[in-house]
C-alpha cells in the first residue's frame, strides 16, 4: 500500500476530530502506521487518542524553542494504537493568524524530519470551512490524495462542505481528490435524505452513516475514542468500515471523485427543500490571464515612516517585521544622504529615530501586542513622552488592537503620548496616503493658544524631496528675505517637536505644491486657525511674477515685492539675452511625468526662441488611480500638448520627429544614442529656476553628443528598449498620436456584437483608444478581438 | 539577496511595489548588471530592472492574489531568468497563495522555487545561508566524479563589500595554494556554475555565518570537505591565520599564498612610514558579523592603538568568534563595549556604507570604513575588498587617510567648515539677500564635537595622555 494523506474536512462542531479520532484508530488496528495531524487552534484533535493527555502544540513548541534544538519527537506523541499525533496548535481567540499558523506547521513539521517517519496513512483534521489560505493548505495537491468531507443533515453543515468542494476547485484538478461524504448524524428530521440529495446534486457517495450514539459520552469520559473503548458498539463498526474505504483508496481499488459543488442558486433550492435546478456545474475561477490590475503603488506604512522620520526627535516604532524596518529606515537614508549630495545647502543630520518591533513569523500567528508593548515601554523609560507608532501590513492583517494598545500604554505610563498611525502597509493605500496620515497626526500637535507674531514663514510639504532637490531651498529662502521674511521653516522637516508645537508664531504657511497631500495638511492648518498663502510656491519667471504681486498685496508689502519684481524681471531678461541666440529655431520635444508641472520649462525654453513640437504627460497608471501627469498646460495652444500611456508610441514619434533637444527621455527607456537628450529638472522654485535651466541647456548644448562611456561594453549603448513591445506591436505615427483610435460607432458595434455588455476592462480600454491612446493594460487577445470587429 | 546573487536568476516579490522598491535599487546599486530594459510600463518590473513583483493591492489581501503570481510568472519566464525565486512579502505569506501551483502550471518546476516565509524578522546570514541551500536542493547537481584541488567559495554574497573583488582576492590566494575556485556560491555564480559544483574536492568559507547550511548541504550530497574557520580574513595577521587553516584541512602549501600577503605587508608598512596618521587612542566601533568583528577589531587594536568603543553583531549569531571577540575585549579591558548602543561620537566607525555616510557626514564619525555594500551615493570604480590582503590595503586606506578619500573625507571637510564658516560669521556676511542660516542642535553639537576633533591630538591633555602611553610601552 502506498502512503495516502487524507484531509477530513467540514463545519464547526460537525465532528471531524471525533471521525478522525476513530478512523486513525480502526486504521492503526488494521496494521497501518497512522500520523494524525490536528490543523484547529484549540487543539483537540487528538485529545482521545493519548487519553486525555497535554499535547505540545507545534506553534508553541516553535515560540520556545531555538531552531538548533527542534526535535520531532517533542511534538509528535504516539497515542492508543500507534498512532502518531500532532497538533498544530494556534493564537487564542480574537488574536493573531490562525491560518498563518497551519502554514508554518506544515512547513516546521517537514523540517523536522516527517518526510522521514514510516507511515501508511497520514490524517489531517482540519477545521471547519475553508476560512482562508492557510487552512486550505491540505487541500493542495502536495498534501491532501483524497479528502473526506464530514456532513450532516442540517443545512450550514452541506453549505460549509458546498464550500469545500468550491475550494478544492479552486486547487486545481489535476486528479479527482473527493472520496466523499460522511453523514454524522445530529438527528435531524429526514436526515438521510437530505443528505443523500446533497450528494447527488454534487455527484459524491455517502461512504459513511454515523448514528448518534451513548457511548460517546461514556467514551469521552474514559479519555478514548469510541472505537478503543466501545469496539462492538455500532460507531466503531463503522469507522472500521470506513477504515477499508480508505485502505482501498490508498490501493487504488477506491474511487476518487471530482469536485462538483453547487451554485449558490442551487443551494438556496437545497435549503428550500426544493427540486435543485441542473444549472451545470459551479465553475472553477480560472486564471484571468490579463486581468490583473495594477496595484496600489507604494506602501503607506513607507510613506507615513518617511513623512514623519523627519522631525528629528520623534522615536517611531514600525510595527511589523525587522525588513519593514531596514527597508523605511533605508529609504530615509538615501534621501537624506541625496539631499547632501545634490543640495548644496543641506546639512547631514543622523536622526536615527525609526526603528521596528521586528515582527517574527510568532507574532503574525499569535499576534504582536506584545513586542509593541515592550517597545513602547523601552522609549518612555528613557524619557520619550510623545511617540509614533506606525502599522505594517502584517499587524492590519492579524488585526492587532492599535487602539487598546494606545490605552493600555498611556495608562500604564502617564504623561505618555501615542500617537498611532494605522498605515497598515498598503492594505489603506500608497505612499501619499501614509504620509498625509503622518502628517495630520503631527499637525495636530500645533498648540491652538500661540498667537501669530514671528515675520518668519512656514513652508508647508509632506515629503521635502523636490524642495531640498539642487539650489530649489535657497532660492525659496532669498526671495523671502527679500520680501522681509526672517527665517524659513520647514513643515515638517529637521524640526523638533517644540518647534511643530510652536508653528503657529509664524504669520505665514506656503505651500510646496498645489496637490492633494499638501493640500490635506493645509486644512489642518486652517483649521488650527493659520494662515495659509493662496498660491503655492512660484515655479519660474511668470509664476514668480504673479506670486510677487499677490503677496504684496496680502501683506500690504506692495513696494518691497515690485523692487523684487524687478529685480528679477531685469535678470531673467539679462539671461535670456544671454542664451537667446543658442536657443533661436532649436526644435524640442517633452516628456513630463508625475511631476509633470513643466510650464515654467516650456516658458523659459519658448522665451529663449525655441519651438516645442511635442509635450507628451506620460501617464503612468493606464486604468489606474494616478491621474494624468501635471495640471493643463497654460501653453495648450501654442505647442502639442499629448497624453501618452505607451512609451513605445512616444519613441515611435520621437525617432520620426528627431527634435534638436529631447528632455525627459528617460521617461521611455531613452538615453542618447541618435540625439542629445537632456534631463528635467525638479529645481523648479523661483525666477532663479528659469535663469540656471537655461544656463544648464546651454552648457548641455556646448557638450558632446553622447556619454562615451555606454559604448565601452562594445555594445550600443543602454537606449535600446528591449522586452516592452507586445507582439504584433506597431508603433503609432504621429499622425494618429493624439487623435482617435477608434470610433463611436465602432464601440458600439463591438458592445452590440458582445451581447450589450463587455468586461470593465475592455471598456476602460476602449475609452482610452478613443482619447487616442494604446491602452498598454489591455491583453494582446482583446486588441485581435477589436481589431476583428474594426477597431484601428 | 542570495537568489539576486545569482548572476542569471531573478526574484519574483510577490508583495506591493513598496516592499520591493527599496531592495531593486539596493540589487541594482551592488550588482549592476546588463539586464533587458525596462520602463515604468513594463509590467511587474515598472522602472526597474531588477526585483519584479506582484503589486498587490488591499483586495488582494482578502481574496487572494493566485492570478497575480500565475501572471507574473508567465512573463517573468521569458525574460532569460535562468532560475526564479519566489519571495513572499510579510503580508502576502499571510495570505497563503498557492505559489507552488503558480510554478507548476507554468511548467517550471525545474527552475523555480517558493522561499520560505517563516524567516521574517531573522538575522540577514540565515536568510542567505538557508536560501542558497534550498536554491541547491531544488537545482540538485548530479554527483559526480569529484575534482581534486577544487572548491566551492561559501560565505560571500553581493551585499558584501566588493563581493566581486573578494571573489578576485580569495581566487587569487586559494589559486597559489594549489586550489582552484570552480563556483562562488551566491556571489555572481551562473546556475550552470552550481550545477558544476558537485566537483568540488572542499567547501571553503570566507564569513562562516553564511555558510554553515550550504557547506553542509556540499559535505552531505557530494562529500565536499567542509573548511570553515572561526574568523573571515579581514586584516594581515587573520588572513595569513586563515590561509594557514584552509592549509592544514586541505593539506596544501600555503607559502605562496603567505608570501603574497606579505608582499602586500611589507607595502603597507613603506606606506605607514610616510603617513602622517594619529589614530592612537581613537575609539571604533564595529557593526558586523562575529567572524569579521573579531580580526578588524583585533587588527585595529594590535596595529593601530585604537580602542573599541562599541562592537555590535546585529542579531547575527556565531559563538565561536563571538567567543574570540569577548576574549580580546577582556584582555583590553573593554568587556563593557559588547553589544551597545553606538556612542554619540567615535573616531571610526564601520558598518555597512549608507550608515557610514550618514555618521561621518552628520560629524557623528570621524572617518568610516564600509564593511558591507557601498553608500547609495558612491560609485566605487577601484577594487576594494574587504577579506585578504587587499582587504588589509583597503581598511587602512580608509582609517588613515584624513580628508583624503573623495567620497567621506572630502564632504565631512566641507561640510565641517561650512558649519564652521557659518558659526564664525557675522549676519550681514552674505548680505540682505541671504537669510541668517540656523544651526539645529544635532548638527551644533557635531560641529563642537567636530572642532574638537580637529584639534585634540594639539591639546596638553593629549599629548599627556601619548606620552603616558610612550612610557607605559617603555
Amino acid at each position: 500500500m502506498e502512503m495516502l494523506q487524507i484531509a477530513i474536512y467540514g463545519k464547526g462542531g460537525i465532528g471531524k476530530s471525533t471521525t478522525s479520532s476513530n478512523l486513525s484508530f480502526a486504521l492503526a488496528t488494521r496494521g497501518k502506521k497512522v500520523l494524525q495531524v490536528g490543523c484547529d487552534p484549540k487543539h483537540d484533535s487528538t485529545k482521545y487518542l493519548i487519553e486525555g493527555g497535554n499535547q505540545t502544540t507545534v506553534l508553541d513548541y516553535l515560540r520556545h524553542t531555538p531552531p538548533s534544538e527542534r526535535k520531532l519527537e517533542d511534538v509528535m506523541l504516539t497515542g492508543a494504537a500507534g498512532v502518531m499525533c500532532i497538533e498544530a496548535g494556534g493564537p487564542e481567540p480574537g488574536i493573531g493568524c490562525a491560518g498563518r499558523g497551519i502554514l508554518t506547521t506544515f512547513d516546521t513539521i517537514e523540517k523536522m524530519g516527517i518526510g522521514d517517519v514510516q507511515k501508511d496513512v497520514t490524517l489531517y483534521d482540519v477545521l471547519g470551512d475553508v476560512v482562508c489560505g492557510g487552512f486550505a493548505v491540505p487541500m493542495r495537491n502536495e498534501y491532501a490524495d483524497a479528502v473526506y468531507i464530514v456532513t450532516s443533515g442540517e443545512f450550514m453543515a452541506m453549505y460549509a462542505a458546498n464550500n469545500i468542494l468550491r475550494g478544492l476547485l479552486n486547487f486545481g484538478n489535476a486528479r479527482p481528490r473527493v472520496a466523499g461524504l460522511i453523514l454524522n448524524r445530529r438527528n435531524v428530521d429526514n436526515e438521510r435524505e437530505l443528505v443523500e440529495k446533497f450528494a447527488k446534486s454534487v455527484g459524491l457517495p455517502i461512504v459513511a452513516d454515523v448514528p448518534r450514539a451513548r457511548e460517546y459520552i461514556e467514551a469521552e469520559r474514559l479519555g478514548k475514542t469510541v472505537s478503543e473503548a466501545f469496539p462492538d458498539s455500532e460507531p466503531a463498526k463503522i469507522y472500521r468500515a470506513l477504515a477499508d474505504n480508505v485502505v482501498a483508496v490508498a490501493e487504488g481499488r477506491g474511487q476518487l471523485y471530482e469536485p462538483h459543488p453547487l451554485s449558490d442558486a442551487q443551494l438556496n433550492d437545497l435549503a428550500a427543500d426544493r427540486e435543485i435546478a441542473m444549472m451545470g456545474d459551479f465553475k472553477r475561477e480560472e486564471c484571468r490571464c490579463g486581468s490583473v490590475r495594477r496595484g496600489t503603488g507604494s506602501c503607506a506604512s513607507r510613506g507615513a515612516v518617511f513623512a514623519a522620520g523627519r522631525v528629528n526627535d520623534l522615536p517611531i516604532i514600525i510595527h511589523g517585521p525587522a525588513s519593514c524596518g531596514y527597508v523605511m529606515s533605508h529609504t530615509q537614508d538615501v534621501h537624506f544622504l541625496t539631499e547632501l549630495g545634490t543640495n548644496p545647502n543641506s546639512v547631514g543630520i543622523l536622526r536615527n529615530n525609526i526603528q521596528s518591533t521586528r515582527m517574527s513569523n510568532d507574532s503574525s500567528i499569535f499576534g504582536g501586542h506584545e513586542d509593541l508593548m515592550r517597545m513602547i515601554r523601552r522609549e518612555a523609560d528613557a524619557g520619550k513622552r510623545t511617540i509614533m507608532v506606525i502599522t505594517t501590513c502584517v499587524p492590519g492583517m492579524i488585526g492587532d488592537n492599535l487602539d487598546l494598545i494606545k490605552k493600555n500604554a498611556e495608562a500604564e505610563c502617564p504623561g505618555l503620548n501615542l500617537i498611532v498611525v494605522k498605515a497598515d502597509g498598503n492594505l489603506t493605500g500608497g505612499s501619499e496616503e501614509g504620509r498625509l496620515a503622518a502628517m495630520k497626526a503631527i499637525l495636530s500637535l500645533i498648540d491652538d493658544d500661540v498667537k501669530p507674531a514671528d515675520m518668519e514663514c512656514n513652508v508647508v510639504d509632506d515629503n521635502f524631496i523636490i524642495y531640498q532637490s539642487g539650489r530649489n531651498s535657497e532660492w525659496v529662502e532669498r526671495l523671502m528675505a527679500d520680501l522681509g521674511f526672517g527665517k524659513v521653516h520647514r513643515l515638517i522637516d529637521n524640526v523638533s517637536l517644540d518647534e511643530v508645537v510652536c508653528s503657529k508664531k509664524n504669520v505665514l504657511n506656503v505651500r510646496t505644491f498645489d496637490d492633494e497631500t499638501v493640500n490635506g495638511m493645509a486644512e489642518v492648518l486652517e483649521v488650527k486657525g493659520m494662515r495659509v498663502f493662496p498660491l503655492p510656491l512660484p515655479k519660474g519667471y511668470s509664476q514668480t511674477m504673479e506670486w510677487l504681486e499677490r503677496m504684496g498685496s496680502e501683506f500690504g508689502i506692495e513696494e518691497r515685492a515690485a523692487e523684487v519684481a524687478a529685480r528679477a524681471g531685469a535678470d531673467y531678461a539679462a539671461a535670456l539675452a544671454r542664451h537667446r541666440p543658442f536657443f533661436e529655431g532649436k526644435t524640442v520635444d517633452i516628456i513630463s511625468g508625475i511631476f509633470g508641472d513643466d510650464d515654467w520649462m516650456v516658458e523659459a525654453l519658448l522665451d529663449a526662441g525655441c519651438t516645442i513640437r511635442n509635450s507628451f504627460r506620460m501617464r503612468m497608471r493606464p486604468g489606474g488611480g494616478a491621474p494624468a501627469a501635471g495640471r493643463p498646460s497654460r501653453f495648450a495652444d501654442r505647442i502639442n500638448v499629448i497624453e501618452a500611456s505607451n512609451p513605445m508610441e512616444v519613441r515611435a514619434v520621437v525617432e520620426e520627429d528627431r527634435p534638436d533637444i529631447l528632455i525627459g527621455g528617460a521617461m521611455i527607456g531613452w538615453h542618447g544614442q541618435q540625439f542629445k537628450e537632456f534631463s528635467r529638472t525638479y529645481q523648479c522654485f523661483t525666477h532663479y529656476a528659469s535663469i540656471e535651466y537655461l544656463e544648464y541647456m546651454h552648457s548641455l548644448l556646448l557638450s558632446a553628443p553622447d556619454m562615451g562611456w555606454r559604448k565601452w561594453n562594445g555594445e550600443e549603448g543602454l537606449g535600446h528598449l528591449g522586452g516592452t513591445k507586445p507582439p504584433g506591436f506597431k508603433p503609432t505615427s504621429r499622425e494618429t498620436m493624439g487623435k482617435q483610435l477608434i470610433t463611436d460607432t465602432q464601440i458600439e458595434r463591438i458592445k452590440t456584437m458582445m451581447g450589450g455588455s463587455i468586461p470593465p476592462q475592455m471598456e476602460a480600454g476602449l475609452k482610452e483608444l478613443k482619447e487616442g491612446r494604446m491602452p498598454s493594460g489591455m491583453p494582446q487577445q482583446m486588441f485581435e478581438i477589436i481589431k476583428s470587429m474594426g477597431g484601428a | 539577496m542570495a537568489v539576486e546573487g545569482i548572476a542569471d536568476s531573478t526574484v519574483l516579490m510577490h508583495g506591493p511595489e513598496g516592499c520591493r522598491r527599496n531592495l531593486g535599487a539596493l540589487t541594482k546599486k551592488v550588482y549592476p548588471r546588463r539586464d533587458k530594459s525596462v520602463s515604468m510600463m513594463t509590467p511587474y518590473y515598472r522602472g526597474s530592472a531588477r526585483i519584479p513583483h506582484t503589486d498587490l493591492e488591499s483586495s488582494d489581501y482578502i481574496y487572494g492574489a493566485y492570478d497575480r503570481v500565475f501572471e507574473a510568472l508567465q512573463y517573468i519566464k521569458e525574460r532569460d531568468a535562468q532560475f526564479i525565486a519566489i519571495v513572499c512579502s510579510p503580508g502576502a505569506s499571510l495570505i497563503g497563495d498557492d505559489c507552488q501551483k503558480a510554478i507548476d502550471e507554468n511548467g517550471l518546476q525545474s527552475r523555480a522555487i517558493v522561499l520560505d516565509a517563516d524567516l521574517s524578522s531573522k538575522p540577514i546570514n540565515v536568510g542567505i545561508d538557508l536560501t542558497l541551500r534550498r536554491v541547491l536542493e531544488k537545482l540538485d547537481p548530479e554527483a559526480g566524479r569529484i575534482k581534486e584541488g577544487t572548491a566551492v567559495l561559501l560565505g560571500n554574497h553581493v551585499l558584501q563589500k566588493d563581493w566581486e573583488s573578494v571573489n578576485e582576492e580569495m581566487g587569487r590566494i586559494l589559486g597559489l595554494m594549489g586550489i582552484e575556485v570552480i563556483c562562488n556560491v551566491g556571489a555572481g555564480c551562473t546556475v550552470r556554475e552550481m550545477m558544476e559544483s558537485s566537483a568540488a574536492e572542499f567547501a571553503i568559507a570566507v564569513c562562516p555565518e553564511y555558510a554553515r547550511e550550504t557547506a553542509a548541504f556540499y559535505a552531505e550530497r557530494f562529500g565536499a570537505k567542509p573548511v570553515i574557520p572561526d574568523f573571515s580574513p579581514v586584516g594581515f595577521e587573520a588572513t595569513e591565520d586563515w590561509i594557514r587553516k584552509v592549509a592544514e584541512a586541505t593539506r596544501h602549501p600555503p607559502e605562496k599564498a603567505l608570501d603574497y600577503v606579505d608582499g602586500l605587508k611589507k607595502r603597507a608598512y613603506r606606506r605607514m612610514l610616510a603617513a602622517r596618521f594619529d589614530t592612537d587612542a581613537f575609539g571604533f566601533v564595529i557593526d558586523a558579523e562575529p567572524s569579521i568583528a573579531y580580526p578588524l577589531a583585533k587588527f585595529f587594536y594590535d596595529n593601530l592603538q585604537m580602542v573599541p568603543k562599541c562592537i555590535r553583531y546585529n542579531g547575527i549569531s556565531n559563538p565561536l568568534s563571538e567567543a574570540l571577540v569577548s576574549k580580546l575585549l577582556d584582555r583590553i579591558g573593554m568587556p563593557e563595549a559588547l553589544e551597545v548602543d553606538i556612542p554619540d561620537y567615535a573616531e571610526i566607525i564601520c558598518t555597512d556604507g549608507n550608515t557610514v555616510d550618514m555618521y561621518t557626514r552628520s560629524g557623528h564619525a570621524m572617518r568610516g570604513v564600509d564593511l558591507r555594500f557601498p553608500s547609495m551615493m558612491s560609485v566605487e570604480f577601484l577594487q576594494q575588498p574587504l577579506f585578504g590582503a587587499q582587504g588589509a590595503l583597503y581598511i587602512l586606506e580608509r582609517v588613515i587617510n584624513r580628508f583624503r578619500g573623495e567620497r567621506h573625507g572630502d564632504k565631512h571637510r566641507r561640510i565641517g567648515f561650512r558649519i564652521f564658516q557659518r558659526a564664525c560669521a557675522r549676519p550681514c556676511d552674505h548680505g540682505p539677500r541671504r537669510p541668517a542660516v540656523r544651526l539645529d542642535t544635532r548638527a551644533e553639537r557635531g560641529r563642537q564635537i567636530y572642532t574638537h576633533t580637529l584639534h585634540q591630538q594639539d591639546t596638553q591633555a593629549r599629548r599627556r595622555e601619548r606620552d603616558d602611553r610612550r612610557q607605559r610601552r617603555e
